[in-house]
């Protein structure tokens, strides 16, 4: 395992099942659609050029406060917004980061998910990935099996591939965008 | 990100996904793959399509009752991270009393111009001493840290003396950093050379977009990448920016600008790992971000002391 690979399988495990919950905090003080869409990408991105991933063991509280900065940097350069913002930006503070049963998707709805996004798919694209991913046929013998070249059935595999990340993405961000009572701040159980 | 570009990026990430699945994939491929894979805003995506390859294992058991359904496990490697630490002498100059001598309170930042144009940033709690002869600008610093911007005069070269570290300079910009028993010397612009007072090799040369750490007799040089650069300097700004800091780390750096110093009360806790962008004075606000998301606890101590420890 490279270092690359180990960092991947960190990000994996630590950082990307915190995603709908970042976005959910995002969203809860105030962060318009779009940006909210932004600071996630960003924060995910800088959670994972972290220096010294191995040591970070707590991704969620991690994550969290590469959010909150991030929200803090923004206000501060956006003078005017900052007397707004602030006030809400106590709330992120204190709020209660540990997740709750509504802000991941569960196990069963994420294999409804990739259920459905598998039947959406172009029939090619989806006889080709059931071979691959559920069968475990290589490409080259799917190829053959099929009559297709291998550079073919890697066309379908990545359009299978890329149709399922994004609607698990999606979901996530569904998942993201709930507002709930289950968010308590510290304030709110004074 | 625009969803179309988010969709590009994702498109990208599963054909190199696909790609990578392949028996033979050739070094130039391996290769393009690493250049890509430099942008962490490519790596995220592929991070996501290699979640969604284990998460769709997860169909088999809708084809396959009895498919086997073990989750990757994480290997973590302890990252060793080995430190230089040496004995720099004291520099206790006797001059300091006949020479002129800036300093800066905790907290304080300060902007210094010399005699000959040359310019010095004094950060918190620093303390300075210039002593120009004919021939050569001398500086000591002997306190905290500070960045210089040096007025060219190649007749007389400017020499910082910090620690067991001499920093000799034409016309350039660096800082100087006195840590505990090193001396970090950062050059944003120009050329300097380094030489450590035990060693006294000749200077060893370092250009912009370079650091050393002198000390121990050994002067450890490195090239920094444009962002690790700029956050030598970020105290200029008033500005702490922790990306991955431990704790302790973390608390060592704010504890340069405050009276009450923060001490972690709990070695557990003090490689927890943090970031964020903080302003230098509002420590407070980091104390609090620490409560909130890392379930911490302030207890007040003896001697204005404030203690970090886990909230049990």
């Amino acid at each position: 395992m490279t270092d690359r690979d180990q960092r991947l399988a960190w990000f994996k495990a630590q950082i990307l099942p915190h995603e709908a919950v970042l976005r959910h905090h995002l969203r809860r003080i105030g962060v318009a659609a779009d940006d909210v869409d932004d600071f996630a990408a960003e924060a995910m991105t800088r959670a994972y050029a972290t220096q010294d991933w191995a040591q970070i063991s707590n991704g969620r509280a991690y994550l969290s406060t590469i959010g909150r900065n991030l929200v803090f940097d923004a206000a501060r350069r956006r003078k005017v917004v900052a007397i707004e913002t602030i006030p809400d930006l106590d709330v992120l503070h204190i709020a209660d980061w540990q997740p709750s049963a509504e802000s991941t998707v569960s196990a069963r709805e994420e294999l409804k998910v990739l259920q459905t996004a598998l039947d959406q798919l172009p029939p090619r694209a989806r006889e080709i990935f059931t071979l691959r991913r559920i069968e475990e046929l290589s490409v080259k013998d799917i190829g053959a099996k099929l009559g297709l070249s291998v550079k073919t059935v890697e066309a379908h595999m990545t359009r299978a591939l890329t149709a399922l990340t994004e609607a698990l993405q999606d979901s996530d961000r569904a998942a993201g965008s709930q507002t709930g009572t289950t968010w308590r701040t510290r304030r709110d159980r004074r | 990100m625009a969803n179309a570009t988010r969709q590009a990026i994702n498109e990208e990430a599963a054909a190199w996904f696909v790609r990578l699945q392949g028996v033979d994939v050739p070094a130039e491929d391996r290769g393009a793959f690493d250049r890509w894979m430099d942008d962490p805003a490519h790596a995220v995506a592929y991070a996501r399509v290699e979640a969604t390859w284990d998460r769709a294992e997860r169909l088999k058991a809708i084809v396959n009752p009895n498919a086997n359904r073990n989750a990757p496990l994480l290997s973590r490697r302890a990252a060793a991270i080995g430190f230089l630490t040496i004995g720099a002498g004291a520099a206790t100059a006797w001059w300091l009393t006949h020479k002129p001598t800036y300093q800066t309170e905790i907290g304080e930042r300060k902007t210094i111009s010399l005699s000959d144009g040359s310019r010095v940033e004094l950060n918190t709690a620093s303390r300075l001493a210039s002593a120009y002869g004919y021939g050569r600008r001398d500086v000591h610093l002997l306190a905290g840290e500070a960045m210089f911007e040096v007025a060219k005069d190649p007749k007389r070269p400017f020499v910082v003396h910090a620690g067991a570290a001499t920093v000799r300079a034409v016309g350039t910009a660096f800082n100087v950093r006195l840590r505990d028993k090193v001396v970090e010397v950062t050059v944003t612009e120009g050329l300097v050379a380094v030489d450590d007072l035990t060693v006294r090799s000749g200077g060893r040369p370092l250009a912009a977009g370079n650091a050393a750490v002198v000390g121990l007799g050994s002067i450890a040089a490195q090239p920094l990448d444009e962002d690790a650069l700029k956050r030598r300097t970020e105290w200029r700004e008033g500005v702490i920016d922790l990306r991955g800091e431990t704790l302790g780390q973390a608390v060592e750096e704010f504890n340069r600008y405050r009276t009450r110093k923060l001490v972690v009360g709990d070695p557990k806790l003090a490689v927890v790992r943090v970031g964020g962008t903080f302003e230098t004075g509002e420590s407070d606000k980091f104390v609090e971000a620490l409560k909130a998301g890392f379930n911490v606890k302030v207890v007040e101590g003896d001697g204005g002391v404030v203690y970090l420890v886990p909230n049990t």
